[in-house]
């Protein structure tokens, strides 16, 4: 089966005063249709940058791609001209953001802020586009949805708000939702609420979700493959259950040894030593040498590649890349 | 029954919108110095409305026998040099100034609006450029530019308002940039642009209406100093042409009467300018306070999930 959406080499910088600097170097992540991804990472690493480039949001003239490329349904989202684009967003490719609290317009009725994007893309007058938009309050499990609609954001919760989002990100039926940090900003309870929602829109409509997150509890609970990025490059893939189990790449290791763990036995969290490296200063060799635990000589100097260790799991490790040299 | 509960639901919100605006209302209200403001501007509003009624003389025409005759019963402020009755003047003069003050700062809200909104969410060269001009446009102080203007287009009423507004121009310029620049960062913003918004319709429906609330204070402040930059123009002889009434027209005329004792002439037009001003400023303040949600704790009622 074609992918639906693929990433290829991804490689954005950022222009800046002393030279171009490249956040993301080299990502390639594919979508299949109906599945959901988790693109894990710390701050920094790049993942929300991805999702920018395949948005194509990111500032002109502040940052460009330079090299790669992103297909969607075969087709390079790069060659697209702004008009182009414009209908693919938020009509086909959806997003929703981090701040629920912030991402809705103060002056405007919920209502009229789910239309907009019905009236843009699906040509709808401006009455079926609001009964449309009920319907969608409605379906994201808004109480009351006739009353709501006619409120402003200001008088919704956190959690209200964040499924207005997604009401306005899956109002046209879009075939990628990207959903960056969906659930940072809320309370665990309602987190779970969010994800159940999304999980039962995506059953419901088929649609793929690119799950950016730094939860590995989420990305446990509603992935199916998982991507785990750092410094700007993919350093592991692979089966939720897989990477779970058998992590390989010591980032990962190190990820899941600072994750508090209720069952068990009582030890202390490991944390990974150190910070990301700084995108102006990268290290010549592995990028996470530096904090790496099984760190040689060779990983200071050698950038291993990202490659398949087993069936369907790829690492970005000096440590597993001996036996295909 | 479910029907019954709906309209219920209905009428319940659009009475919560009700009261939000009322409560504006009733916050602008409570404030008595905007109230005294409003006051003024109503009075004012109504003498130019109705001087033809208020008043048996005529504003224009002279009236020799009764010239420069002190404030009396049948001539409350008094009489100028061509006998005309100084009240009459006033109220038919009243017309041109807040007419003058309303559609100069009209003209510049829009169309300073307009450019600080495109140089702040553009940026770039455009950007720079507009910002750049406005700043030469404010390093001239207002009174020399608004006369050069009204002196290259030629005297007359309109090409003192022309003059007036592209003074006031730079204010809004700014003041919408700033907001513009604040606002692009936000979230909604860039939601906007992931439902595949136009930048044109993210500027002008998404941005705009959040920076308005300090714009219309602005524009409520400056009517006043559009109204003192105006009447200057036409102290000066810029603006309107004798023998109409216009109040810095008729203190220009009156000036030579002071010394020799017929203070009435400039009194009352001074008088009239100075508190359609205040008027003018005291609502502005009261706007100002009442916009300013910093000054007001928040009434929104939040909803549990």
């Amino acid at each position: 089966m074609r992918p639906l959406l693929e990433v290829k080499d991804l490689k954005t910088e950022f222009l800046t005063g002393k030279g171009p600097v490249r956040v993301v170097d080299g990502v390639d992540l594919v979508l299949n249709k109906g599945e959901t991804l988790g693109v894990v990472g710390e701050s920094g690493c790049g993942k929300s940058v991805t999702s920018m480039s395949i948005m194509g949001l990111l500032p002109k003239g502040q940052s460009r791609i330079a090299g790669g490329d992103i297909r969607f349904h075969d087709q390079s989202l790069l060659s697209l001209s702004v008009k182009e684009m414009r209908q693919v967003r938020g009509n086909r490719i959806a997003m929703i953001f981090q701040e629920p609290m912030t991402s809705l317009n103060p002056v405007f009725k919920i209502g009229n802020q789910i239309s907009e994007a019905l009236r843009f893309h699906k040509n709808l007058s401006k009455k079926e586009a609001w009964s449309e938009a009920v319907g969608m309050l409605k379906k994201v499990g808004i109480p009351r949805p006739e009353q709501i609609a006619r409120e402003y954001p200001h008088q919704l919760s956190g959690g209200m708000r964040q499924r207005v989002m997604i009401s306005i990100a899956m109002a046209c039926n879009p075939e990628v939702l990207i959903a960056d940090e969906p659930t940072t900003a809320l309370d665990v309870t309602i987190q779970a609420q969010i994800l159940e929602l999304m999980r039962g829109l995506q059953h419901e409509q088929g649609t793929a979700i690119m799950l950016i997150t730094h939860d590995l509890g989420v990305v446990a609970e509603t992935c199916q493959r998982v991507v785990v990025m750092y410094a700007g490059q993919v350093v592991e893939e692979a089966e939720v259950g897989m990477l779970f189990k058998q992590p390989l790449h010591p980032y990962t290791q190190g990820l899941l040894g600072s994750l508090p763990q209720l069952a068990g036995q009582k030890k202390r969290l490991e944390p990974i030593v150190g910070s990301v490296p700084s995108p102006l200063n990268m290290p010549s060799g592995c990028r996470f040498a530096p904090r790496c635990k099984f760190r040689t000589d060779a990983c200071l100097e050698y950038q291993p590649p990202l490659l398949e260790v087993e069936q369907g799991h790829k690492c970005r490790c000096i440590l597993y890349g001996e036996g295909e040299q | 029954m479910e029907k019954i509960a709906a309209t219920a639901l209905v009428s319940q919100s659009s009475s919560e919108q009700e009261r939000k605006s009322v409560g504006i209302i009733r916050l602008l209200t409570s404030n008595r110095l905007s109230m005294i403001g409003l006051l003024l501007i109503i009075v004012w509003i109504a003498l130019a409305l109705l001087a033809p009624l208020l008043s048996p003389y005529s504003p224009i025409e002279p009236d020799v026998a009764n010239k420069l005759t002190p404030p009396s019963v049948s001539h409350w402020f008094g009489t100028d040099n061509f006998g005309r009755d100084i009240f009459t003047r006033i109220a038919y003069g009243a017309k041109y100034t807040i007419w003058s003050g309303v559609a100069a700062v009209a003209i510049s809200f829009c169309v300073g609006t307009i450019l600080g909104a495109i140089a702040g969410y553009y940026g770039g060269v455009l950007g720079s450029i507009i910002m750049r001009v406005m700043d030469m446009f404010l390093a001239f102080p207002a009174l020399v530019l608004a006369m050069a203007i009204a002196a290259s287009i030629g005297p007359g009423l309109t090409s003192a308002m022309i003059a007036v507004s592209v003074v006031g121009i730079p204010e809004y310029v700014r003041l919408m940039y700033g907001q513009t620049m604040l606002l692009r960062e936000k979230e909604f913003v860039e939601a906007g642009r992931a439902i595949g918004l136009k930048n044109s319709v993210i500027l002008f429906r998404h941005i705009l209406p959040n920076a308005l609330a300090p714009l219309i204070v602005r524009a409520t402040l400056g009517i006043g100093f559009a109204i003192l930059i105006s009447s200057s123009l036409n102290f000066l002889g810029l603006g309107v042409k004798p023998p109409i009434a216009e109040w810095g027209a008729m203190i220009a005329e009156g000036r030579q009467y002071i010394v020799s004792g017929e203070w009435w002439i400039v009194s009352f037009p001074g008088l009239a300018i100075a508190t359609s001003i205040l008027g003018f400023n005291l609502i502005g303040d009261g706007l100002r306070d009442v916009l300013d949600p910093r000054l007001r704790s928040s009434s929104g009622n939040k909803k549990n999930d």
